[in-house]
């Protein structure tokens, strides 16, 4: 059975400085991502700032375009088609509704947007759209003609929940929805998402990095760290029992509500590398307490365990004595360069 | 330590009156003295303008040579018949000012006008493409901006002849780098916010970014440029009309009046005061409305 949406060996490499005599430098945000993402399931996609994530979204979104690899929606490329029909099954949620509000439209204005663009309605089917839309999402219908400079965080998340609904899409791309938010408003906002979700038989691709937001709505969750996924798994298992060390280490490093808990140790060893000049083999394993000889050469290949799929040398069986080069190249995991 | 308590209605506690961005300027606006009084003062020159042949006691271009250098009325010798006097030639300067000022608002507002869209088109397009486009907008700026200003309007002036329409042109399409400037900065601020993004998601043109999602949120900037462009352009064509290569005579311009005066100036002096007093008068008011409208309009927090 094939994806709703299925990203193969995606790459997005960024050029960046570079003067008259100097070369670029070539970012790596995306560095051969894979994955399937099933109708009507939530997977998220979890790592550090820097690791791609955003990157990765604006790929699925069609506004950046891939180095090389393809993103595939239904089984058509992305990239091939015309901005205007992807955007009608594929729309995003953005992080600060602040941000992703213009101020000087009105509520109705701003949820029609998508609708205006496409210019296929006339304005009576828009105006009974947007309304419909506005009940749909829990706006009341006298906040229509109000700017979202004069309403409260959560309504305004409401509103950009709307403009991304308005089109009919199959897919939403949620990039950090409710980490701008009173934590008070955070629970409406994902119960919001999750009723729409089985109302409208939607699936969310869905960026975080608080992992408890992660629980609360994925089935399956997607763990990167520099341009790679390490670890990918049904949330249950990935947050109960994580595989690979990143994983284990970023659960750690979650904050606990338990008011006389102290705060968590620092987990990892140093700081975030350079993503423009990533670390040989394992992008990790300068950071990772469990790191073998071969982490430091070979780039892990991805290997099934349970229900997960993770990348680490722990598991591929690389790491033991004894092991000749013969058996890394067999399974493909060869450094590249 | 104990939680601040939250109402337990928080969503609905926002829920203020739908003010649109304009009322609230316009209540703002309300409590602030220079933006009024600028306000009034302009006021005051636009409708005399508008409505000359009605409040002018007399015909501009009429010269009664009986009655010629008669002092204000506050002077001794005045007359109530020639408020403010009258010039060498016997003409009423209380209506030449009033029929000046059609001139002089013409010309500030045409030339304001024209520069603030070529300067909107070319900031907007620099600060939204970027890379090469924005380049060569740079470029474009800073050419400008070496370029004397005052010394092109009047070579090219005393090209193509000094009418009121190739003054307002010629100024128009030379004071747009200020517009371009704040509208290229402007732009790319607000290129990077997420309802840019939207929008490109959503499939539209760069032309319905710009005009429609970009647009509204440089009108306050433009607005207060605009303001400032205009004082500049109305002192430009008073220095072209003193010059003698703006405005032709007979019409009537403050520029062209302070000109005509200038040889009795030492035994007439209200013949240029009373112009000089108008353009200081109009060009303050109208900076005080720059300033006013940048004050109510802050760009964060009001929208």
């Amino acid at each position: 059975m094939s994806g709703l949406l299925e990203i193969r060996n995606l790459r997005v490499h960024f050029p960046i400085g570079g003067g008259l005599f100097s070369k670029p430098k070539l970012l790596r945000a995306l560095n051969g991502i894979s994955l399937d993402v099933q109708e009507g399931e939530v997977l998220s996609i979890v790592g550090e700032s820097g690791c791609g994530k955003s990157t990765l979204a604006n790929a699925i979104l069609g506004i950046q375009k891939p180095t090389s690899g393809k993103v595939l929606f239904e089984g058509k490329e992305i990239h091939h088609q015309r901005r205007r029909d992807i955007a009608e099954r594929i729309q995003p949620i953005f992080q600060d509704p602040q941000s992703a509000l213009n101020p000087r439209k009105t509520v109705k204005d701003l949820i029609a947007m998508p609708l205006r663009v496409r210019g296929a309605h006339s304005a009576k089917e828009i105006g009974r759209t947007v309304d419909e839309i506005m009940e749909l999402v829990g706006l009341p219908q006298r906040l229509g003609h109000s700017y979202p400079t004069a309403l409260s965080g959560g309504q305004r998340q409401r509103i950009a929940i709307g403009r991304a609904l308005v089109t009919r899409p199959k897919l939403i791309v949620c990039d950090e929805p409710t980490s701008a938010l009173d934590v008070s408003i955070q629970a409406q906002i994902l119960n919001l998402l999750a009723d729409l979700r089985a109302e409208l038989n939607l699936t969310y691709v869905f960026i975080s990095h608080d992992l408890s937001v992660v629980r609360h709505i994925s089935d399956r969750v997607a763990v990167i760290y520099l341009g790679r996924i390490v670890e990918l798994g049904p949330a249950d298992d990935l947050l109960d029992d994580p595989l690979h060390p990143y994983t284990r280490k970023l659960r750690s490093a979650h904050l606990s509500t338990a008011p006389h808990q102290e705060l968590p140790k620092p987990v990892f060893k140093g700081g975030f590398p350079d993503p423009t000049n990533p670390p040989l083999g394992c992008h990790f394993h300068p950071r990772c307490f469990d790191a073998l000889e071969v982490c430091e050469t070979h780039v892990p290949g991805s290997v099934r365990r349970g229900r997960s799929d993770v990348a680490c040398h722990l598991y591929t069986g690389l790491g033991t004595p004894g092991d000749d080069m013969t058996e890394i190249r067999r399974t493909g995991s060869t450094e590249e360069e | 330590m104990t939680m601040p308590e939250r109402p337990p209605s928080s969503e609905d506690m926002a829920e203020i009156m739908p003010l649109s961005p304009a009322r609230q300027a316009l209540l703002q606006a309300r409590g602030h003295v220079g933006l009024l009084v600028g306000l009034f003062v302009l006021l005051v020159v636009m409708v005399s303008a508008i409505f000359a042949p009605i409040v002018a006691p007399h015909d501009p271009y009429v010269q009664e040579i009986a009655t010629k250098l008669s002092p204000p009325v506050w002077q001794e010798g005045g007359d109530w018949a020639h408020i403010l006097g009258t010039d060498g030639l016997g003409r009423d300067i209380l209506s030449r000012l009033i029929y000046g000022a059609r001139v002089t608002l013409i010309a500030g507002v045409g030339a304001a006008i024209i520069s603030g869209i070529i300067g909107t088109i070319i900031g907007m397009c620099g600060g939204y493409f970027g890379g090469r486009v924005d380049d060569f907008v740079v470029f474009l700026i800073n050419v400008k901006l070496a370029m004397p200003g005052i010394l092109i309007a009047l070579s090219l002036v005393s090209i193509f002849g000094g009418s009121l329409v190739t003054i307002t042109l010629i100024l128009g399409l030379l004071f747009w780098d200020r517009f371009a400037v704040v509208a290229r900065t402007t732009t790319q601020q607000l290129s990077k916010r997420d309802f840019i993004t939207a929008a490109e998601v959503a499939g539209a043109s760069s032309r319905w970014i710009l005009m429609r999602e970009m647009l509204p949120n440089l009108m306050n900037q433009i607005i207060v440029v605009a303001s400032l462009e205009m004082a500049l352009a109305i002192l430009v064509e008073a220095t072209l009309s003193f010059l003698g290569l703006g405005i032709q005579p007979p019409t009537p311009s403050w520029g062209l009046m302070i000109s005509e005066g200038r040889t009795l100036m030492f035994a007439k002096p209200y013949l240029i005061m009373i112009p000089g007093i108008a353009i200081f008068a109009l060009v303050v008011a109208i900076n005080l409305i720059g300033d006013g409208l940048r004050d109510i309009t802050s760009p964060e927090g009001k929208g």
